[in-house]
């Protein structure tokens, strides 16, 4: 334990010295997020229909498209409006009756469904009271799940950049070639208290990153990641998924460069994958390839605010990618 | 107490198909330097490894001050300083920082850690440096604080392997200095080098080293005794050298004889008497001499007699 923390210690001295904790953890997350936020309020206005008649086309929808963020369409049914969504004419239809709102997206414009379901659901939340049923269908993207734009452009770039981060592999491999891993081997300290500071150190780091973002994301951009029990169970398990994937993409490396590329490499791949920085369509079995993603069960359990089932999922992946990355650099650095 | 620090005996260490370390076996004690001498690739570094616990061994014992050592014997390991071929060394980080961190390692508490570190850099003359970062360092100086982390926990066994490679020759004089001096003082000092002449400077007892096998020990004298009064002699000729080569090695006063791009080397009995037979052979073999050298018996002319070839090749 006591190798452990000085380990830990010189290689947060060494990380933070070269900027790259704070590059990949703080500054790029942060970035990313405020770009996304600002490419989704500049996109070109988008073009919906609208079927029916109410207070909330005079009173939410015209004004907008008078002030020139959106452009309406009118359409004679839900049927016809629903056909222009499909054809891809329009992002997504209002369906309004006296009733409710319904929102039919299209499956490929997810940012455009966010904006218009964000239009329906804040017209209803001014109400007094708030009683207009809003619903969202056909809209796979966000298909069990709830995140509001705001925390979605925080939370993705967050988790997107933490796979980059928490790999200590790489550190391993440039300790061993650097002529260190001896060192630190010969010296009277436990070998694997060695090994478990290079490769664990990456979740304390991992997780220090995820504090500062969850809080700045809050302060800057307004996100909301939930209540705090479900985000910390959340933010602990998707740190131990991203070091065991980033562990075991790392472990079939030879050089630290190598290490750094097939996790960097794992880290796009998942992240894209898993939605972090554009939800995915669900076409072409895209949305199946995202269950494989450890960043689509950290932002559905976000989102739908159940913590039990994407947390085990999460403490899957970090098992299989600890166990298996344990099995080959355990073998390969200790003896 | 026992006055022998590191003792081993039958290390064996096989990678695949291949023995790297084949019953290697010698012992170093206090104030004692135990070169080991042999080419790259001879097994020095693997031997090294399993010595100082870094590396498990697949057979054979290792004990340090009488006390059976492997790689989970620490305080077998409290008692090895160790200076690894490459430079185990935190560039980015300064010289005081890397001394502190390993001196953290070794469990030193605050105090204790600052003064020894204070002395090291002194030791190893880099105290004006030593807030300076590694990678804006000189080669030798680098050598120097490679060499001062191996110090910092007062080691009874010091392991060198290799130090002073690629370092000009002010720095090596300096570390084989500084080396001379711990051996003074008391330390047991094992040093592993391809450099011959480090090894008949520094080294009480000298270990052949070739393919894994320790060939043969012993004090200088008693090595060179082993190729009798052979001198080295080296010819420079114009040419193929082999047919100078097959030439010499029949004369009855040459005990081997090879060659490589325009050298010839032979190990000869009496070469001042035999030199112009030699000369004459050679020319007969169509080989122009350039040069001639002769030296008498060294630890390369051992190491050429145990092996059949050069330390460098």
């Amino acid at each position: 334990m006591r190798a452990f923390g000085i380990i830990l210690a010189k290689d947060l001295r060494q990380r933070l010295r070269d900027g790259s904790l704070l590059l990949l953890g703080i500054v790029l997350p942060l970035t990313l997020a405020f770009v996304l936020g600002l490419a989704s309020g500049q996109a070109e206005p988008s073009a919906f229909a609208v079927a029916g008649q109410g207070p909330f086309v005079e009173q939410a929808l015209r004004p907008l498209e008078r002030s020139g963020q959106i452009s309406l369409r009118a359409a004679a049914s839900p049927e016809e409006g629903a056909r222009l969504v499909r054809d891809g004419e329009v992002a997504a239809l209002f369906a309004v009756n006296g009733d409710s709102i319904e929102v039919i997206g299209h499956a490929g414009q997810p940012l455009a469904v966010q904006l218009a379901r964000g239009v329906a659901e804040t017209y209803n939340a001014q109400r007094q009271p708030a009683t207009l049923p809003v619903t969202v269908t056909r809209d796979g993207t966000l298909d069990g799940e709830e995140l509001d734009p705001r925390t979605r452009q925080a939370a993705g770039p967050a988790v997107f950049f933490l796979f980059t981060l928490v790999s200590g592999t790489a550190g391993v491999l440039a300790e061993r070639r650097e002529g260190t891993l001896v060192r630190m081997l010969a010296a009277p300290v436990g070998r694997w208290s060695v090994l478990a500071a290079k490769l664990g150190g990456g979740v304390l780091v991992g997780l220090a990153a995820m504090a500062v973002l969850v809080w700045v994301t809050g302060l800057l951009f307004g996100a909301v990641w939930g209540a705090p029990f479900v985000v910390s169970v959340l933010v602990v398990a998707v740190v131990l998924a991203a070091s065991g994937v980033a562990a075991l993409a790392g472990s079939f490396a030879r050089t630290p460069e190598q290490a750094v590329n097939q996790q960097n490499a794992v880290a796009v791949v998942l992240g894209l994958a898993g939605g972090s920085i554009f939800p995915v369509p669900p076409v072409g079995g895209l949305d199946v390839l995202g269950l494989l993603s450890p960043h689509l069960w950290f932002l559905r359990g976000l989102g739908s605010g159940e913590v039990a089932v994407p947390a085990l999922v999460l403490l899957g992946f970090a098992a299989a990618g600890w166990g298996l990355a344990l099995a080959r650099t355990g073998r390969t650095f200790l003896t | 107490m026992s006055d022998v620090i590191l003792a081993c005996e039958n290390l064996r260490k096989r990678y695949g198909g291949t023995e790297a370390v084949s019953g290697l076996g010698f012992s170093i004690a206090a104030g004692e330097t135990y070169g080991l001498l042999g080419p790259n690739g001879a097994g020095k570094t693997t031997a090294i490894s399993m010595i100082v616990g870094v590396l498990r061994r697949d057979a054979g014992t290792v004990t340090i001050d009488g006390r059976p050592h492997d790689v989970d014997d620490r305080p077998g390991k409290a008692l090895i300083g160790y200076v690894p071929q490459e430079l185990g060394l935190y560039r980015e980080l300064t010289a005081r920082e890397n001394l502190r961190f390993f001196a953290r390692l070794h469990g030193m508490r605050h105090r204790e850690r600052e003064r020894r570190v204070a002395e090291v850099l002194e030791v190893v003359g880099l105290s004006d440096r030593a807030g300076g970062k590694v990678a804006e360092y000189s080669g030798g100086m680098m050598r120097r604080l490679n060499i001062g982390i191996g110090l910092l926990n007062r080691p009874r066994l010091l392991v060198l392997d290799e130090p002073t490679a690629g370092v000009d020759p002010h720095s090596r004089n300096t570390i084989l200095d500084s080396v001379r001096v711990l051996a003074d003082e008391g330390v047991a000092v094992l040093y592993t080098t391809h450099y011959m002449e480090e090894a008949e400077r520094l080294c009480d007892r000298v270990g052949v080293i070739d393919e894994g096998r320790l060939r043969a020990e012993g004090t200088r004298r008693e090595l060179v005794a082993l190729v009798d009064e052979h001198d080295r002699v080296s010819l420079g000729v114009d040419g193929d050298p082999v047919p100078a080569v097959r030439a010499l090695a029949a004369l009855p006063r040459v005990r081997q004889a090879r060659g490589d791009s325009g050298r010839v080397e032979l190990l000869v009995d009496g070469a001042a008497r035999e030199l112009p037979a030699i000369l004459a052979a050679a020319e007969r073999a169509g080989s122009a001499v350039r040069s001639v050298e002769v030296r008498e018996p060294d630890l390369e002319a051992v190491f050429l007699h145990l092996t059949g070839k050069g330390l460098r090749d």
